[in-house]
């Protein structure tokens, strides 16, 4: 049962990390061959599904994808260009740290869908390449995606897993974030300052933006600021009144539905299922292993690494996330790490700093390379459709060096507050 | 009342191999909107019209955010169209998935396809599978003037 269990896993993952087949058809064939081949029972596979993490998914989706028809995030980039008077620097720092709030409280992916459009616009009237953008972008993307509970997926696995709550992810991700947000827009205004020039006339264009136009739905609007208000406020105490996430996610995308009366089929086949299956299939695959005591084994090897030392194990853990999370999908990476970290808290060794250092490697690793994360990979895609190259090279340079900044600082974070 | 009854004969075809700026080209000069792609065969895959053409021509990042192109400069929809000009036809054309109809079908089987299927040409084959006309929605629209005795008074 043993070889079963790892032969699966580890084809799964070899053929995931490939790409020559779709990740959720991959993992859902692995999750189902762990029941036929007598790894799981099917009771115990079902069980082994995480409906907390599946239900903030779904949520969050539900309740992005109707506040985004309103406009409001074009409406907010658009304002930020005029803000900055259309001067290119300016908008690449304002830009970027959009980037970086947005998705805090949004998917990578979805901000990235949502900032990159506006960043062609605008450089296509300012006449200059909007790759220097998009890089920083990007990279913001995947630090501001670590500042929060629902930022980035790995941040929800974690969250549920070990039962920390928003307000835990508020107090102990986003200073570091805001740190990095900062350092790194610092960092891309000095490489790209002599990139970005324009001219006044051009500028002007900008000016004469009016991001009104971009609110499609008034109404829609005030409704979905409302339910996010409401959504963000639940988070923030669902620690105090004993609920989870997911409920909070979950009330919210039911309340705005309800009052927006817009026909839930129409959101609903948006909703990303092949996410969600994928994260079925990855839970089924881990409790496969983990059934079969591959965990305990790798848990054991940690320990052996680290000789028990806490302070070993966390930089061992937040550098080799990060390297990790740089060349494979960093979900089924924390999905395999959470059961090997609580193995580690079995052990009798103090783990909370351990979920920081997982979630901030995790997160921040997907800026090495243009295959780190998917936001990265979306935006490049965008960027070819529209003309422009973001390819693994010209993205490694500058993310490689964005990952080492990004992880040295943090490195430091970790010391001063966790040890 | 059987496809015979409304066939269009006179088709214009494009090769699957032949690019953006061929069928563009080929449309302006028959003032048509739409082509029936043939393989190398000559067998119908699929058709093109201008709507094939205008979502080929705009760029992924406008497709979801519609309103941002009112802020878009000059130039940037002739660098699109530019960008798409070798594009091939096979690539943007909307594929047949194999629907076709032969001259003795019912006239229902056009329209039933075309409704199941969104699709503006049903090609009408022979029995070796060679192209002989088209049934369009207008043909089946004319089909349908027919039947409620709607008379056509541009033509009377």
């Amino acid at each position: 049962m043993f070889y079963i269990a790892i032969v699966i896993f580890l084809v799964v993952y070899a053929l995931i990390v490939s790409e020559r087949v779709h990740r959720t058809s991959v993992a859902l064939v692995g999750a189902v061959l762990m029941v036929i081949l007598g790894v799981l029972h099917q009771e115990h596979a079902f069980s082994a599904i995480d409906f907390n993490t599946i239900g903030l998914l779904l949520g969050m989706m539900i309740i992005v994808l109707i506040t985004k028809q309103t406009g409001l995030f074009e409406y907010v980039a658009i304002k930020a260009a005029k803000v900055s008077k259309g001067d290119p620097v300016k908008i690449l720092i304002t830009l970027s740290l959009i980037t970086a709030l947005f998705s805090a409280l949004l998917d990578n992916v979805t901000t990235v869908l949502l900032i990159v459009p506006v960043t062609f616009v605008i450089a296509n009237n300012l006449k200059i390449n909007p790759i220097p953008f998009l890089i920083a972008e990007i990279v913001l993307s995947n630090i501001g995606g670590a500042a929060t509970l629902i930022g980035d997926p790995p941040n929800i696995l974690i969250g549920s897993a070990a039962g920390l709550t928003f307000l835990d992810f508020l107090i102990n991700l986003a200073p570091i974030s805001m740190i990095l947000s900062v350092v790194m827009v610092i960092f891309f205004r000095f490489i790209y300052r002599h990139k970005l020039k324009t001219t006044k006339k051009l500028q002007e264009n900008i000016m004469k933006f009016d991001a009104r136009s971009t609110i499609k739905d008034v109404p829609l609007l005030k409704k979905s600021l409302f339910v996010l208000g409401v959504t963000i406020f639940g988070f923030l105490i669902h620690g105090f009144v004993g609920l989870e996430p997911a409920t909070i996610a979950l009330f919210g995308a039911s309340l705005l539905l309800i009052i927006s009366k817009i026909n839930p089929e129409k959101i609903l086949e948006q909703v990303e299922w092949t996410t969600i299956l994928f994260f079925i299939g990855l839970f089924i695959l881990v409790a496969g292993i983990e059934e079969v005591g591959a965990i305990e084994y790798l848990a054991n090897s940690v320990l052996d690494l680290t000789a028990g030392s806490p302070v070993a194990a966390t930089l061992v853990i937040l550098w080799g996330s990060a390297i990790f999370s740089a060349v494979v999908d960093n979900i089924p990476f924390v999905a395999t790490m959470i059961p090997l970290v609580q193995e580690l808290g079995a052990s009798g060794m103090d783990v909370t700093n351990l979920w920081w250092a997982l979630a901030l490697g995790a997160d921040l690793g997907g800026n090495g390379t243009l295959v780190g994360a998917s936001a990265n990979l979306v935006a490049a895609g965008l960027a070819e459709k529209a003309g422009y190259k973001l390819g693994f090279k010209e993205f490694l340079k500058i993310g490689m060096v964005s990952m080492f900044i990004t992880m040295l600082i943090t490195t430091v974070y970790v010391f001063i507050r966790y040890i | 009342m059987l496809v015979q009854d409304h066939i269009r004969r006179h088709i214009i075809t494009i090769s699957q191999n032949a690019t953006f700026r061929e069928a563009l080209t080929i449309m302006i000069n028959n003032k048509t909107n739409g082509l029936i792609v043939v393989d190398n065969k000559n067998k119908p895959v699929g058709y093109i019209d201008s709507f094939s053409l205008v979502q080929e021509s705009i760029p992924a990042y406008l497709k979801d955010n519609v309103t941002l192109a009112q802020f878009e400069p000059a130039g940037v929809f002739k660098k699109a169209i530019e960008k798409v000009d070798h594009h091939k036809v096979r690539d943007m054309m909307e594929d047949l998935h194999g629907v076709q109809i032969k001259e003795d079908d019912p006239i229902i089987l056009a329209a039933a396809l075309a409704s199941k299927n969104n699709l503006r040409y049903i090609p009408v084959v022979d029995d070796d599978g060679y192209l002989v006309g088209l049934v369009s929605r207008t043909d089946v629209k004319r089909a349908m003037a027919e039947l409620l005795g709607i008379k056509d008074d541009a033509q009377a």
